[in-house]
């Protein structure tokens, strides 16, 4: 719960041979799926991509490994000695040769050169661990396998297989990976995934909401389960109403029925707010009855919960905020967070005798804020405008009570004809009122209720990641290597 | 001089009339294009995607018919001529904010089906930038409502003489005015959209972007509060 940390990147070489089974394999447990793609590989090759080979010499042993196990390098030693030249290998400016020199022996100039780098603390560590999640280093391996086994008649070629996984499913990745004898590159943990939410039920219904909003960036904290509590809460007072939530409810249960899934789900609890709040509010039957709020008979009290609520609402976005840029360690703009709160905090003493506090938070809020310099100063006035949007929730409940008011007073005109044809005027009346009710503001309650959540609310906290993760708009991508024919120094398709 | 009933009525008819307008202008540019899109069946589910865009321009109306609803229930309990006045006001604070915003949710709704149609994923995201023009006839419904409660709908009657009839057409008239702020989000939104084709991860900056008009009708929405707050109209 609360983490976005939910995804590994995944990188292997497998022979092709093996490809089909592997991929049949993946897609029946459902783990991911594939998608074959076709990528130029031109760049020429730069040894500072690479440096990171060195530190990481346990792996490349191993490569080295798999390699000779096939014989590619004794072919390339024949190679050599025939006096043939890897044309392709010149494609990108290194010769086979040296690759393989590169990965086993690490001891040419250009390597010697990376070591002392290295030693003298020219690379960093941090810079080490980059490169190895990159998608370059992965390239020349397959680059290099290829290029060894090119020519050859050797009848095996590779392909690079890389993606990202949910976390719970690299177990079985591994076993499958290791049947196969592929040669693995990494499962890592890199802050470029794309993120993938994971929560525990019933908060996981409320992720439907969440994916509306833009990608949260891998390792910011996952809200929610905070809007499984604010979305029903804000909700279920525009649309406040027993009878109506009733209604909801049945269609929600129908749509489950019928289809299932969590937006089902979660209109069945949005439905449980409505007529929460319907009972909180004395919205029960089709008459205003006894509340334990009285909100509809002195509107006003409503009004001052919606703002109540938009102070709540949005100091909440800035803790998350305040939290994610904890995590980033990013210190300076974790408390330019605290200024809104405090300014806020400022204006609700400012009803109370506390003068001395109230100007203590404004005052701090207001530096705070300051300090955060132009970016944060532009947002000052948003401080009060957010907060007084939430008003919406005073108008769009109070729609709702009046329409509802109105339609049930009409229907009891016509009750109080009797006869057949009162009943039948006074229920069709009922039925038309509670049917606007049920699309048009049920429609009206939920966007807005969603905008409150991606505005007022999700602008505090969101910082856009890379995507959201689903195996299917994410596959296993599949490169295939073939040098591209005819360049001398250019390009080779992957 | 003019019965107050008729007064009342007359706003009753403004307050539903005056945003149908707008709705119904915005509902058949959607419904034209939508229809023109029909014609393949590459998105599954533009159909009911485009009809919940014809519903969201209704919704000034339906704010509209609100107001109109409770200025005929309120003519039940018998109303002066003060009173009547400041119903007529209130259902203008409805009717001129909800006008412009159903014409501005009209143009993003547009720019939303095609986008909706290009990419089907989109929907969410839309529909929340098209809602944002909406947000005045909220304002407006917020001023109407309150306006309404000081001339007894809901309670105790808070206008006794025509200075406070003239407060609030000061009220209503900065309500009114800062309806055109509906405009303005609603072009930047078409562009939001537009740009979401592209790169549907610039959401939240698309989304920012587009609402900052907003402040200028939040802030007319304030002033509003207040001088009906210092007026103990509230």
């Amino acid at each position: 719960m609360f983490s976005t940390r939910n995804v590994y990147r995944v990188a292997f070489l497998l022979t092709k041979e093996d490809m089909p089974e592997l991929e049949e394999a993946l897609v029946k447990q459902k783990l991911t799926q594939f998608k074959k793609v076709e990528k130029v590989f031109d760049g020429p090759f730069k040894p500072s991509k690479y440096r990171a080979v060195l530190p990481y010499k346990k792996r490349v042993d191993e490569l080295v490994n798999m390699i000779e196990e096939r014989g590619l390098d004794k072919q390339v030693a024949k190679q050599k000695n025939a006096g043939q030249k890897g044309t392709s290998s010149r494609a990108i400016g290194v010769k086979a040769e040296d690759a393989l020199a590169f990965l086993k022996g690490l001891n040419t100039p250009k390597v010697e050169a990376l070591k002392k780098a290295i030693e003298k603390g020219k690379i960093s560590q941090k810079d080490v661990l980059n490169v190895l999640a990159s998608r370059e280093l992965i390239a020349f391996y397959t680059y290099m396998l290829d290029v060894s086994s090119k020519g050859q008649a050797v009848g095996k070629k590779f392909a690079l297989v890389e993606g990202w996984i949910d976390k719970e499913n690299v177990g079985k990745i591994k076993t499958l990976l290791k049947k196969f004898k592929a040669f693995v590159f990494e499962y890592i943990e890199d802050p470029n995934s794309p993120t993938l939410l994971k929560n525990k039920p019933p908060f996981d219904t409320f992720e439907v909401i969440s994916y509306l909003y833009p990608p949260l960036k891998y390792g910011n904290i996952d809200f929610t389960p905070i809007i499984a509590f604010t979305f029903p809460i804000i909700f279920g007072i525009m649309f406040a109403s027993v009878v109506d939530g009733l209604g909801l409810l049945i269609i929600a249960l129908f749509y489950k029925w019928k289809k299932g899934g969590k937006f089902a789900m979660l209109l069945i609890w949005l439905a449980l707010a409505s007529m929460f709040f319907g009972w909180l509010f004395g919205e029960v039957g089709f008459h205003h009855g006894k509340a334990i709020v009285e909100v509809y008979e002195n509107p006003i009290v409503l009004l001052e919960i919606a703002i109540a609520i938009g102070i709540a609402h949005t100091s909440l976005g800035h803790i998350i905020g305040m939290v994610n840029k904890a995590i980033q360690k990013d210190w300076k703009a974790m408390f330019v967070h605290l200024g809104p709160i405090l300014l806020m905090i400022g204006g609700v003493l400012y009803l109370t005798p506390y003068g001395t506090a109230m100007w203590a938070s404004l005052i701090v809020g207001t530096l705070l804020v300051l300090w955060g310099g132009s970016e944060s100063i532009a947002e000052l006035p948003h401080v009060i405008g957010h907060v007084f949007s939430y008003a919406r929730i005073f108008a769009i409940s109070m729609a709702h009570y009046s329409i509802s008011t109105a339609f049930t007073n009409l229907a009891d005109t016509f009750f109080g004809r009797g006869g057949l044809s009162g009943l039948t005027l006074g229920i069709s009346l009922l039925a038309t009122g509670h049917a606007i009710l049920l699309t048009v503001e049920l429609l009206i309650s939920f966007i807005h209720t969603l905008r409150l959540h991606v505005l007022e609310f999700g602008t505090k906290f969101i910082e856009n990641g890379l995507a959201w993760f689903k195996p299917d708009t994410f596959p296993f991508k599949y490169l295939q290597s073939k040098v591209a024919r005819g360049s001398q120094g250019g390009g080779r398709k992957q | 001089m003019i019965d107050p009933i008729i007064i009342a009525i007359l706003g009753s008819f403004i307050s539903i009339i005056v945003p149908a307008i707008g709705s119904g202008y915005a509902m058949q540019k959607i419904g034209e294009l939508s229809e023109n899109l029909l014609n393949d069946n590459k998105n599954k589910g533009f159909f009911t995607n485009s009809l919940v865009f014809s519903v969201l321009a209704e919704t000034p109306t339906i704010y509209g018919l609100l107001i109109s609803i409770i200025i005929l229930m309120t003519l039940a309990k018998g109303i002066d001529i003060v009173q009547a006045w400041t119903l007529f006001l209130s259902a203008v604070s409805v009717a001129i904010p909800g006008i412009i915003s159903a014409y501005a949710i009209g143009l993003v709704a547009q720019a939303s089906i095609i986008a909706i149609k290009e990419k089907a994923n989109l929907f969410g995201k839309t529909i929340v930038l098209a809602a944002l023009p909406e947000v005045i006839a909220v304002y407006g419904l917020i001023i109407a409502l309150l306006i309404i409660m000081a001339a007894g709908s809901f309670g105790a009657v808070k206008v006794h003489t025509m200075k406070d009839v003239y407060t609030m057409t000061v009220v209503t008239f900065i309500i009114s005015l800062a309806g055109i702020v509906a405009l303005y989000i609603g072009k930047i939104a078409v562009n939001a959209v537009k740009s979401l084709i592209s790169n549907d991860n610039a959401f939240t900056q698309a989304l920012i972007i587009a609402v900052l008009p907003e402040s200028l009708a939040l802030y007319a929405l304030i002033l509003a509060i207040l001088i009906m707050t210092q007026g103990k109209y509230i």
